[in-house]
């Protein structure tokens, strides 16, 4: 038989103290602990030696109580060491393979999410090590027009410190954006899933009823239209509906009760008619006489009655029929007054007042103000996305899982949270123009910074340029918070597409703009005063013997400049409101005048027509309800001259009634005479 | 979890030493107080993980205690808010705060803070109650279960004797 091998730790001899330490204390069931212990047995030397003659099932046991006894010992396990190796490993791996590719694809998705619009970034490297971030090119679709991009950049770098990281600050050194490019072509569409993105068939599309000013051709403005959509703001048409709806009622009212009064008329008629067949003659009873005088006076009577209440409702009728007349006059002055006031809509600028340049040159910078709000507006929405996201984060968070608890604020090196020191920005070619910005201290915590957010920027072309600087001071104690000077000489503006409705083919000159943009007073806004002188300007015509453009023509040759001071006042919505005075307004106004108001006065006859034409359908069913309503003045007339002529016959009637009484009282008086025989008194 | 809830029974009833279970409960405890996703909690993940405890019974209590942690939120900002306010130690804080990572533990948060401390002094009640725990299970109610008739007949149901004889060997495995 073979002979068993004890495990080491239960082959060495142990004195007392040590078995009871290094075996006893390391066994931790009860049971194990007294067969150890029932096993080990104390030699001749005084050290607990293990027994020879051990039961097979006992055996078994050792081994792996042998084991756990080893492990049993110590605070740390060392396996665990090789399993953090395994992860940094693991880490270091996907540091030099994988991270990258990942974090291409979170930062697409990060920009997509915020833009609503396909992202792309292409050779993105992280070297947490240098704290640098870079990447080769990157382009974010325009989520309102998916064709084109709204910015795109080429090789960029971020300088970022590392030791500010630790401290939980992020703070970029240098932030460099070369080959910067904006509202540029894509190949691929750049919109987003359907259900993700905004739903825009929705979107209101702005409705300006009033046309552009410069459309001073009477063609070009559609009276019909207007009327259509000022249909509910039309006084006269509205009260002719009105009229027609009181009409209609008392109408209605009137007829019922004339129809009744008819009724009361026709029994009355009947009972004179029963009346006038009683004879006191035929019958010579004077008892029938005197009853149907009696029947008579009753007649009369509610005759009287019936006429007094038709005479009352008359009165009532009267006072109706006199407040729809009202009405009637009334809408003589509504179409006058709708005329005017529709008239004022369309704005003839009755050639005393407005500019036609100002407002050309009002609506010229207008447009490319726009432009510059649209790109403004898109970063402001592109904020509000980021906060909205963070809210949304934090109230999911607290929704879910764990509340955010309360943060205590102690005092650190007094460095922002979030700083960029410093981005450079570059782009453009020489076919577009040149690009080229820097921006100083961009923060989220101004007043922790010694100066304010500065900006550069400069952008040139062959043919002009423009140079801006400024600050974005947000601290407390700034004295202004936003100042901003503009200024672009010698630009060479040519607009190509002329002013077709001054007959103006094209336009071109040399101009001078300068201007500066400061925070209102009130802060609800930003103020920008911009003065633009214009030289050298060429006129081509469309039509030589155009008026208008033949006065433009000759007002810009007689004098050397143009000068314009615009006064622009923008909000967080856009421009609220442009002010533009020219040096030219009052030479034009006064030439173009005569010929404006001409066509003010051809277009307001035109709109009166028209609108006599639009209402005339609601005032032919309003002359018909009039003549309903005379119709009934007429009976209601006719009620009472029935009436009338009841009373008559009934007068007539008791005449008669009453001279056959007499007749027959006389009859039979005399017949009464003739029955006494003659009396010869004595003496005669 | 299955997996789990095995290893722990095996530790309950191998030659594992019963301060490993319930050191890996009271670190389960503790990190079920304090919030995540912050350098605290990965920070004594790390250690807990490096010590030589049951990380099962870890990870078990982390789990249930975790069900029930958010209710206790309130109590937990009550008591960072009143550590964090102590004016004898706002220096130290002022210092912890400039000290590079240390911002990324969280320590100014309320909850962070008070889950940090009374995990920390929950840490030994815990410890030791469950030792005592695990001693007088080992010593009185394990016999008694392995011993019980109702036992007995419950693994002598096929499933359950395949399940027993898996822990068996996964407790032969682990000693």
């Amino acid at each position: 038989m073979k002979k068993y091998k004890f495990p080491g730790i239960f082959r060495k001899k142990y004195t007392p103290k040590a078995f009871n330490k290094k075996i006893i204390k390391r066994i931790h069931i009860p049971k194990d602990r007294e067969m150890i212990k029932n096993l080990f047995k104390e030699n001749i030397d005084g050290e607990m030696e293990i027994i020879r003659e051990i039961p097979k099932d006992v055996l078994v046991r050792l081994k792996p109580l042998a084991k756990s006894i080893r492990k049993n010992k110590g605070m740390v396990s060392r396996w665990k060491a090789f399993i953090v190796l395994f992860i940094v490993a693991t880490i270091l791996i996907f540091n030099l393979f994988f991270k990258d590719k990942l974090l291409t694809r979170a930062v697409e998705t990060g920009l997509e999410s915020v833009f609503q619009a396909k992202a792309e970034v292409k050779g993105l490297h992280l070297s947490l090590i240098n704290g640098n971030f870079s990447y080769q090119s990157l382009s974010i679709a325009d989520a309102d027009h998916t064709k084109r991009n709204l910015l795109e950049t080429g090789s960029s770098e971020f300088r970022v410190n590392i030791a500010e990281l630790l401290s939980k600050r992020v703070r970029v050194e240098e932030m460099s954006l070369t080959d910067f490019r904006w509202d540029t072509p894509r190949e691929v569409d750049g919109a987003m899933e359907a259900s993700a993105r905004d739903n825009r068939d929705g979107k209101d599309e702005k409705t300006d009823l009033t046309p552009d000013f410069l459309a001073v051709n009477k063609d070009d403005i559609d009276l019909k239209v207007l009327l259509e959509k000022q249909k509910n703001n039309l006084v006269s048409l509205n009260l002719i509906n009105q009229g027609n709806e009181e009409i209609d009622t008392l109408t209605a009212k009137w007829k019922e009760t004339y129809a009744e009064k008819d009724k009361k008329i026709e029994l009355l008629l009947n009972d004179i008619k029963s009346l006038k067949s009683i004879s006191v003659k035929d019958t010579g009873s004077i008892a029938e006489g005197q009853a149907a005088l009696r029947q008579i006076t009753d007649l009369y009577s509610r005759v009287t009655e019936t006429k007094t209440e038709l005479v009352a409702l008359q009165n009532d009728f009267m006072a109706d029929r006199k407040h729809l007349l009202e009405m009637n006059k009334r809408l003589e002055t509504a179409v006058d007054d709708d005329v005017n006031r529709l008239g004022s809509m369309i704005n003839f600028s009755s050639g005393s007042g407005r500019s036609l340049v100002s407002a050309a040159a009002e609506k010229y910078i207008r447009n490319r103000w726009n432009n510059y709000y649209e790109y403004g507006l898109k970063a402001l929405n592109v904020y509000n996305r980021i906060q909205d996201r963070k809210k949304g984060e934090s109230e999911e968070r607290k929704g879910f899982d764990r509340d955010s608890g309360r943060v205590f604020v102690f005092p650190d090196q007094d460095n922002p949270h979030f700083l960029i020191e410093h981005i450079l920005v570059s782009g453009g070619d020489d076919s577009t123009g040149t690009l080229s910005a820097e921006i100083e201290s961009v923060s989220i915590e101004p007043e922790k910074l010694s100066k304010p957010l500065t900006f550069t920027a400069d952008w040139k072309s062959s043919l002009s340029g423009i140079s801006l600087n400024g600050f974005i001071d947000m601290r407390a104690e700034a004295e202004r918070q936003f100042e901003m000077e503009i200024s672009s000489p010698s630009n060479f503006i040519s607009l190509e597409e002329g002013i077709p409705s001054l007959k103006i083919k094209k336009l071109s000159s040399m101009t001078d703009v300068s201007g500066v943009s400061v925070v209102s007073d009130k802060q609800d806004g930003v103020i920008t005063t911009i003065d633009i002188s214009m030289k050298d300007i060429e006129i081509e015509q469309s039509d030589k013997d155009d008026f208008v453009s033949n006065v433009i023509k000759e007002t810009l040759n007689d004098i050397d400049q143009v000068d314009f001071k615009a006064d622009i006042f923008a909000d967080k919505k856009g421009i609220k409101d442009i002010k533009v005075s020219s040096n030219i307004d009052n030479i034009l106004s006064k030439r173009m005048g005569e010929y404006i108001n001409e066509i003010a006065a051809a277009k307001k006859e035109e709109l009166k027509a028209e609108l006599q034409n639009y209402i005339a359908p609601s005032l032919k069913e309003n002359e018909s309800l009039q003549s309903s309503m005379e119709k009934l003045r007429i009976e209601s007339l006719d009620q009472i001259d029935s009436l009338n002529s009841m009373q008559n016959t009934l007068d007539a009637k008791q005449y008669e009634i009453q001279s056959d009484i007499k007749s027959g009282i006389k009859d039979e008086a005399s017949k009464l005479i003739d029955q006494i025989p003659k009396l010869k008194l004595s003496g005669f | 979890m299955i997996s789990f809830i095995a290893k722990l029974i095996v530790a309950l009833n191998s030659n594992s030493r019963p301060s490993e279970l319930a050191s890996g409960i009271a670190f389960g405890l503790l990190l079920a107080l304090i919030p995540g996703e912050n350098l605290l909690w990965i920070a004594i993940f790390v250690i807990a993980f490096f010590l030589k405890h049951n990380i099962a019974a870890m990870l078990l209590s982390l789990g249930f205690f975790r069900l029930f942690i958010s209710f206790f939120d309130p109590f937990l900002d009550h008591i960072g808010g009143f550590i964090l306010s102590i004016h004898q130690l706002y220096n130290f804080f002022t210092v912890l705060n400039n000290i590079p990572l240390i911002p990324y533990s969280n320590f100014n948060n309320s909850i962070v803070m008070g889950g940090f401390v009374l995990g920390i002094i929950l840490w030994l009640p815990v410890f030791f109650l469950f030792v005592f725990v695990i001693k007088i299970y080992r010593k009185k109610i394990s016999p008694k279960i392995t011993e019980s008739r109702f036992i007995k007949a419950i693994k002598r149901i096929p499933v359950i004797s395949r399940l027993t004889s898996s822990v068996h060997k996964l407790s032969v495995l682990a000693s």
